[in-house]
């Protein structure tokens, strides 16, 4: 099977050049319009593509559409800039959340999803997706760049086991940052877990959301929105007093720090803290693997700085419709379709309870509340909710930075610095901004060249 | 006697020259050529604008104290990997060269770890050395060490090291053995009548006489750290804590792959090849002159 | 310089015995050749003098030390190999300066040696060359020199001039000879060339298959080779060997001439197979006697050997002087006085054929295929 597949593929290669001219009439009538997806989902998460993929390709004749996993965000992404380079960029790309400057300066390569809709007239409304998930991929104006699809946001878990072992309420977790040392205090007193507070992605939980929680800019011009030239502000007081913090706890062994990005998850699943601040997106694998009593809860917020606190932002990725030369209107509307067919909301509802992201249309929402998904689940709703609690401000409304993988990195690594005792939360933050503009700089150079 | 094939005429030296000149033309020589076409130029990810700058992104990068730290650091790490992987390698050698009980499964065993993926052989590490799940990494601080790689750069920076020279140590192994045995066993018998014993003998007759596989190996080891180490380093410390363990590899792919920055990363890609064909000059210099000699 | 004993010295491998008990004793200053085809286990015997091989049983004495179990750096034995096992990566220099310098003499000492040995060897230009620069010739002098340099107490010799064409080696060999007389070291030799043998020692032990068939002077190992073995083996071409019976104190041989023993054949019983040895030069042309077919000349130049056959299928080599032409069938009978008789069965010599057997003219012919 696989073989003949393949001799077709290469009979097909070496004689498309002859043929294309010659093909006959009647394989081209019974195409479909075909369009290619690349994605970066894999085990239960893929199969659910594969099903939604599926499930859209049975639902009408015209256009049939194609799943391929292309390996990890940063491999899709690299792989789709190297396709587009080639001229053969995919129709349509999932893009990591923090890719959205590169794609957002990506000019021509993209066909931004509000122009795709404009010049093909499938509808894809901007007001029916979630503010704080659609404010992450659109332009200052409204419009949006590219099609929400996986998102989650970050959250506090709850180790309910070790909270009664220390003495505390598990139903009420600690809402403020104040209640988070004490609470983690009262743990290592009691000897109640390994680690009394640990968390994942350092830069995006500690930095990014805190930001986006306390309305403070995470940089300047709207956080990147309004422009290239936005420099870090993660430097102010604020932000070094939260950095303080983590060091403070860091040195009284209430605060672990257990690596980057997603390296502490596996402490999350196996247990050992009682105060985990990561993925809402973790649900599933804490459902699947967990062996101890969780909770989900709000991240906390510091009261010192403001009285309630905004919407979290979101992490994940989008879907950008690529362009590519001799890409025909068939095609695009193909691609703009299947966006549209993913947006309805029983396939942002099935997507969302499948798949543990937060649903990214407010219908998809309301259909999974009317259907008893959160009795059924409780708490499953609590990232929704936090994203949706209050107005988003130009402080929440997400990050529009290039490079910003970098940027994390470097943030990350001048904490891991400042945890070693090489040198303060305020100098910390100074090299990061120092060094985070840079990379800031050469981007905008890159992009206006 | 030479043997010495004559073809008539050129176009049939010519087809079975092409498919080698091809791939070498393919793989190696036009990748070559478009790094170092991308090191002169600033470019957007999407190549919709590209423009000439010259030396800038090379200015660029050795003007950066940190890239010339990361130059410095990939270089201790190329060292330690292969001082570390080449002396337990040699070691083994030495031991499986006696006769010994069960020499042949001593010699199988060591050979194993050469087929151990380096993600997967990092994970095998991760196992051992984490703080938090690791077997050793969580004795450690029973025995009064402080052990946190996460945090601590130069404990991470040693972990690294330890997995990635482990990882070689099979193939050293291989290669020691190989020269060991063909080292004639009168000359180290000649020296034993000499009166030479132990590790004198071994220092000034077997392991002169093993120069021709060290060096080779010494190459090969340090092209291996340098590059065939970013699988293990990203699986155990992407390159922290702070930059401890960040070499030029991970820091091309970070820059590369991750934050397509083309233009730095191609020129640090031209760079590190700089690095291989000097390494390789030195290596083909050296065997050449033995080899004429 | 020193005298060296061997007693009960044994070898064997797993199941496998590679070495009879050996006893042999040397004097002080003497060269004894060990001589013997390949697999004899002569090589072992000389590794196990050197403590590079352990013998499975018996005590090996220097000077009367038991140095059976000594490392052989602690031995004080000197070895050329058959490859020489030149140190490649030192200069001839440092080649014969190694083992002076593990014994911690002073450089000036050092170099006075060496110099003394390079003149001794002519190797004086060569000094500062690498193994790979000389040539066969001079690689086996540095390996002399080598071991003459450190002035053990004992020369172990493996076959040193296997590798070395045949000029070089008649070179060598008169070289070797000269300053093991010269130096007066006690040297054990190893070879499977029988002139080398012959020219080269004071004694030579022949080994088969691991047991000393005989240890005696050269020449006497020749005028009286002990066994059948030792017959064949020393001497070219070999020695002829003849079936026969003992009839009457003669010997009635298969071929058919009957040879007069006078006594050499004392000692065992009337009828008793024998085997007749008669060296080809001790052939002559003659009316009465073997009578065969010439089935190949050798021309030598000076001599020629012819091979003939005999009417029962005995083959026989006869030395002839100059370059006659041969006829197609050849009488030959054996020279007086150069007889040897052998037990068919034991392959031994007859006790009382002490020197060769006196007359040996034909008695009669009685043979069938003349």
């Amino acid at each position: 099977m696989k073989r003949r597949t393949l001799l077709a593929a290469a009979a097909t290669t070496t004689l498309s050049g002859a043929l294309t001219g010659a093909l006959p009439a009647r394989a081209r009538a019974e195409e479909r319009t075909k369009i290619v997806f690349w994605h970066a989902m894999t085990a239960a998460l893929g199969a659910e593509v594969d099903r939604l993929v599926a499930a859209f390709n049975a639902s009408q004749t015209e256009v049939e559409v194609t799943a391929l996993y292309k390996g990890g965000y940063a491999d899709v992404m690299t792989a789709t800039i190297a396709a587009f380079r080639a001229g053969q960029a995919p129709h349509l790309a999932q893009i990591f959340e923090v890719g959205t400057g590169t794609m957002l300066a990506a000019g021509k390569a993209v066909k931004q999803v509000w122009e795709l809709a404009q010049e093909t007239g499938v509808p894809i409304k901007p007001e029916s997706y979630i503010p704080s998930v659609r404010g992450y991929y659109s332009l200052p104006d409204g419009r949006m760049a590219s099609a929400p699809f996986n998102s989650s946001t970050a959250i506090t878990w709850i180790n309910k086991d070790a909270f009664e072992k220390a003495g505390l309420d598990p139903s009420k977790p600690p809402a403020t940052w104040q209640d988070v040392v004490a609470a983690a205090r009262a743990v290592k007193e009691k000897n109640a877990a390994e680690m009394p507070m640990i968390t994942s992605w350092p830069c995006w939980i500690q930095l990014e959301q805190y930001s986006a929680l306390h309305n403070i800019p995470f940089a300047t011009k709207a956080d990147g929105f309004d422009g290239l030239d936005a420099e870090l502000a993660i430097n102010s007081k604020p932000h070094v007093k939260h950095i303080q913090r983590l060091l403070d706890m860091s040195k009284e062994g209430t605060f672990k720090y257990a690596g980057r990005d997603n390296v502490p998850d596996p402490l999350l699943l196996a247990g050992k803290a009682a105060i985990a601040f990561n993925s809402s997106g973790m649900r599933g694998d804490l459902i699947k693997s967990a062996k101890f009593a969780w909770a989900p809860a709000y991240l906390p917020y510091d009261p010192e700085i403001i009285a309630s606190p905004l919407n979290s932002i979101i992490g994940g990725a989008s879907l950008w419709p690529m362009t590519a030369p001799n890409r025909t209107a068939a095609e695009y509307k193909g691609a703009a379709l299947f966006l549209q067919f993913l947006a309805t909301p029983e396939n942002a509802a099935a997507w969302h309870q499948h798949t543990g992201y937060v649903p990214v249309t407010l219908a998809g929402f309301e259909l999974s509340e009317k259907q008893g998904f959160y009795k059924a689940n409780a708490g499953a709703d609590l990232p929704v909710r936090q994203l949706t609690r209050g107005t988003v401000t130009e402080n929440s409304k997400g990050l529009r930075l290039g490079r910003l993988p970098e940027i994390r990195n470097i943030i990350q690594e001048e904490i891991e610095k400042a945890l070693q005792g090489q040198q303060t939360a305020q100098q910390a933050m100074d090299t990061a901004v120092e060094r985070g503009n840079k990379v800031l700089r050469d981007f905008q150079r890159s992009v206006k060249s | 006697m030479e043997r010495r094939t004559l073809f008539e005429g050129w176009l049939l030296p010519v087809l079975l020259v092409l498919p080698q000149l091809a791939l070498t033309g393919v793989f190696f020589l036009w990748p070559a050529a478009a790094a170092i076409r991308s090191s002169a130029m600033l470019e957007d990810p999407f190549g919709l604008g590209t423009q000439f700058v010259a030396l800038q992104n090379f200015e660029a990068l050795f003007a950066d104290p940190l890239y010339v730290q990361t130059i410095l650091r990939t270089v201790v790490f190329c060292a330690a990997v292969s001082a570390l992987s080449m002396s337990v390698a040699l070691g083994l050698a030495v031991f499986a060269d006696r006769d010994i009980r069960g020499r042949v499964i001593y010699r199988t065993l060591v050979i194993w770890p050469y087929a151990v993926a380096p993600a997967l052989a990092a994970v095998l590490w991760l196992f051992l050395l984490d703080p938090h799940i690791g077997l050793i990494g969580r004795a450690l601080p029973r025995i009064g060490i402080a052990w946190d790689p996460r945090i601590n750069g130069g404990q991470a920076f040693l972990m690294v090291v330890l997995a990635s020279a482990w990882k070689q140590v099979s193939y050293n192994f291989i290669f020691f053995l190989a020269g060991l045995q063909s080292v004639p066993r009168s000359v180290t018998e000649a020296a034993r009548l000499d009166g030479a014993r132990g590790w004198r003998r071994f220092r000034t007759i077997t392991f002169p006489l093993l120069a021709p596989t060290t060096f080779f190996l010494l190459i090969v080891n340090l092209v291996y750290a340098a590059f065939d180490t970013f699988g293990t380093i990203q699986a155990l410390t992407q390159g922290g804590p702070a930059k401890a363990t960040e070499t030029l590899v991970v820091k091309v792919y970070r820059d590369g792959v991750v934050n397509v920055d083309l233009g730095s990363s191609a020129a640090q890609s031209v760079v590190l090849m700089a690095g291989v064909i000097l390494l390789t000059a030195l290596q083909f210099r050296f065997l050449g002159r033995r080899n004429t000699a | 310089m020193a005298t060296l004993r061997l007693s009960g010295v044994r070898k064997s491998f797993g199941p496998t015995q590679v070495l009879q008990p050996i006893d042999l004793s040397l004097e002080d200053g003497e060269l004894l050749v060990i001589v013997g085809a390949s697999g004899c286990g002569k090589s072992t015997l000389l590794r196990m003098v050197a403590g590079l091989e352990r013998p499975s049983a018996g005590r090996i004495l220097l000077d009367g030390t038991d140095i059976t179990d000594r490392d052989p750096a602690a031995r004080d034995i000197a070895m050329v190999f058959q490859n020489y096992a030149l140190y490649p990566h030192m200069s001839v220099f440092d080649n014969m300066a190694y083992g002076l310098r593990i014994r911690g003499l002073s450089r000036t000492e050092i170099a006075r040696r060496v110099d003394e040995t390079a003149g001794l060897l002519g190797l004086q230009a060569l000094l500062q060359r690498k193994p790979r620069q000389l040539s066969g010739g001079q690689r086996q002098r540095v390996a002399m020199g080598r071991a003459i340099v450190r002035e053990p107490k004992l020369f172990l010799f493996d076959e040193p001039l296997s590798n070395l064409d045949a000029a070089l080696r008649v070179q060598m060999r008169g070289e070797i000879k000269r300053l093991q007389r010269r130096l007066g070291v006690t040297s054990l030799y190893v070879t499977h060339d029988q002139t080398e043998a012959m020219t080269l020692g004071d004694r030579l032990l022949v080994l088969h298959e691991g047991r000393m068939a005989q240890l005696d002077a050269p020449m006497t190992v020749f005028a009286e080779p002990a066994d059948t073995y030792v017959a064949r083996f020393i001497g070219a071409p070999a020695m002829n060997l003849l079936p026969a019976v003992l009839a009457g104190g003669a010997a009635r041989t298969q071929a058919g001439p009957v040879l007069a023993l006078d006594g050499a054949a004392a000692g065992l019983p009337e009828g008793a197979k024998l085997l007749i040895g008669v060296r080809p030069e001790h052939f002559a042309p003659a009316p009465n006697g073997f009578a065969g077919t010439v089935e190949l000349v050798e021309r030598l130049g000076s001599e020629s050997v012819a091979h003939l056959r005999l009417a029962d299928g005995t083959p026989l080599a006869v030395r002839l002087a100059g370059a006659a032409e041969m006829p197609e069938t050849l009488t030959v009978a054996p020279m007086p006085g150069h007889l040897h008789v052998f037990d068919a069965e034991t392959g031994k010599r007859a006790a009382a054929s002490r020197r060769a057997a006196p007359a040996a003219l034909p008695l009669e012919a009685t043979g069938t295929g003349v």
